[in-house]
């Protein structure tokens, strides 16, 4: 069955505070705007507890103030769909082409707000322990293995600390990294000096076993080529965050981190489409400079979808 | 009937009952975190206290927000 | 002037007056269902379910003022959230611990017994203590609450004995408890 073709003059990708707003100001200016979110409305902030540098409120919960800033934008006349999944999207040429699970929307301008994301450990079997054994939150779940042998999987600063708190409670840790440590030597200076830390560098997991609960990981010398299964009782993984490209980084040219190439203007090198938000080639990723490319964007595809008339 | 265990403070738990409001699912909310007995059948089924947790027939579950895991489970 | 002289409101929303505890011996303590000190509900459920027959009881209050505020957690790259308990004792509503905003019983409890440091030996110590200089170091100032899973102990007549810090277990609790049993 062809799926149904619906036209908008914006379609925002991502419910973020960047999408978001974009959503608002591009409602306000009398736009048809619809916002697709495939996980959580608010994104990164969608659980932050208590937000206090977002100037004019002096402490607001993540969830109490993007749900505002949806009643905002929705005032305007954004429709927030966040069940339909993106399947494809095709952005060069007019009109846009963004394709769901349930329709064809044909689109001015679109504008990009998918946000980054935690790297997630790439085993088949990693889901299955979620939350018993495979943890992304030290300051969360790392009480929970006091006296227990563990391991932090990453080599970045994140990783090193999430490291340094936790030999400080579980008996034995390893800290697993596939190449070189890419930390700060005085973190790693610090982690080194406690006698129950031991780095396995050039190893990477390749698979974790474990009944209901994770109890052992096989793990891969790079070097040596040898692998071999050591008891765990918790692994915690720490590699790093990513930009969410995947749906469009075939069409949209990104920088050398893998964000989307767009300056202040937020345009990217597809015309009348936008990058906003920390998606974005940028230097500071805060709630505020999300809402100002939200406004950017969202004023730039006004002018866009004008300059097509 | 189909069943919920969640609590409030669970962003994954409201977008799962807004979905199932969404296709016109009727469900009961069961509260882990304020409700002792939902506590206790939670556990029981599932073996853990975490949620979303959604079942149709008190046997087979879904945990957490996974649209097509929760469309085979409604579909059933 | 005791913690009779208090009250609270349940999950419900109902208000309940801390008198209808009188005579117990009482460990009020603040509680998060997300944070690194959540094993301690297992060891309050299990001082309650010890001594509960010798007229022991818990009260838990909810707060979430202590919640990291670092991004990337769990949430964040799963599509579900963990209850970290399953416990008996009662639990009141979420409310205030610290602060202007907080509870008049918590107000109290603080003016009672102040704050006399960290046990050092815990093994969560000092990145506590280190996590609170560099976050919120005004969290440190004063007799205020610092973490979640502040313990006070009350006797049977109502009055604040003692005070354990968040890194007190609360198994250590139990010769104090005993002498007021």
């Amino acid at each position: 069955m062809a799926k149904e073709h619906r036209k908008r003059d914006v379609v925002v990708i991502g419910a973020g505070m960047a999408g978001l707003t974009a959503a608002l100001y591009a409602g306000r200016s009398g736009l048809s705007v619809l916002v697709l979110e495939s996980e959580l409305v608010g994104g990164q902030i969608a659980n932050a507890a208590g937000i206090e540098n977002y100037p004019g409120i002096l402490r607001v919960g993540g969830g109490e103030l993007i749900s505002a800033v949806q009643t905002q934008a929705e005032s305007f006349g954004a429709v927030v769909d966040e069940f339909d999944s993106i399947v494809r999207v095709e952005l060069s040429g007019q009109p846009k082409m963004v394709e769901t699970e349930s329709a064809v929307y044909e689109a001015g301008a679109v504008i990009l707000a998918t946000g980054m994301k935690r790297r997630k450990l790439s085993l088949s079997e990693a889901g299955r322990y979620e939350g018993r054994g495979v943890h992304y939150c030290e300051l969360c779940d790392g009480q929970a293995y006091a006296g227990k042998t563990v391991a932090v999987i990453g080599g970045g600063n994140a990783a090193v600390d999430a490291a340094e708190y936790l030999s400080k409670l579980a008996s034995k840790l390893y800290l697993i990294q596939r190449s070189e440590l890419r930390a700060d030597a005085a973190s790693v200076k610090r982690l080194r000096e406690h006698a129950n830390v031991e780095f396995l560098l050039h190893t990477e997991p390749r698979a974790l076993a474990g009944d209901t609960k994770l109890t052992a990981a096989t793990l891969f010398d790079r070097k040596a080529e040898t692998t071999r299964e050591i008891p765990l009782d918790a692994v915690f993984v720490n590699i790093g965050v990513e930009p969410n490209t995947a749906l469009f980084a075939d069409q949209v040219k990104l920088d050398k981190s893998g964000n989307i190439a767009a300056g202040e203007d937020c345009r990217t090198n597809l015309d009348g489409v936008f990058a906003a938000g920390d998606v974005r080639t940028k230097e500071v990723r805060q709630l505020t400079t999300a809402a100002a490319d939200g406004t950017v964007a969202a004023l730039g595809a006004v002018k866009y979808l004008r300059s097509l008339q | 009937m189909v069943k919920v265990y969640s609590m409030t403070s669970c962003p994954w738990c409201v977008k799962a009952k807004k979905y199932l409001e969404s296709k016109g699912v009727a469900y009961q909310n069961l509260d882990i975190e304020e409700d002792e007995a939902a506590r206790v059948a939670c556990q029981q089924l599932s073996g853990d206290l975490m949620v979303p947790v959604i079942t149709a027939n008190d046997k087979d579950y879904v945990l957490g927000f996974d649209k097509a895991k929760i469309d085979a489970l409604l579909g059933a | 002037m005791n913690v009779y002289d208090f009250s609270a409101k349940n999950s419900k929303g109902e208000e309940i007056s801390l008198s209808e505890y009188k005579g117990k011996v009482l460990v009020i303590v603040n509680t998060a269902s997300k944070c690194g000190f959540t094993p301690q509900y297992e060891e309050l459920e299990e001082l309650y379910k010890t001594y509960g027959e010798r007229g022991l009881v818990v009260l838990g209050f909810p707060c979430n003022q202590f919640a990291a505020q670092e991004p990337g957690t769990n949430e964040e790259v799963q599509t579900f959230c963990r209850l970290n308990y399953g416990v008996t004792f009662p639990v009141f509503a979420k409310g205030d611990v610290r602060g202007e905003t907080a509870q008049p019983l918590f107000k109290y409890l603080i003016k009672e017994k102040g704050f006399k440091g960290f046990d050092e030996s815990h093994p969560v110590a000092k990145p506590l203590m280190e996590a609170l200089q560099k976050n919120f170091p005004e969290y440190l100032e004063g007799d205020s609450i610092k973490w979640n899973f502040t313990k006070f102990l009350i006797d049977r007549k109502g009055n604040v004995v003692e005070r354990f810090e968040p890194t007190t277990p609360p198994k250590a609790m139990t010769k104090a408890i005993e002498a007021l049993l």
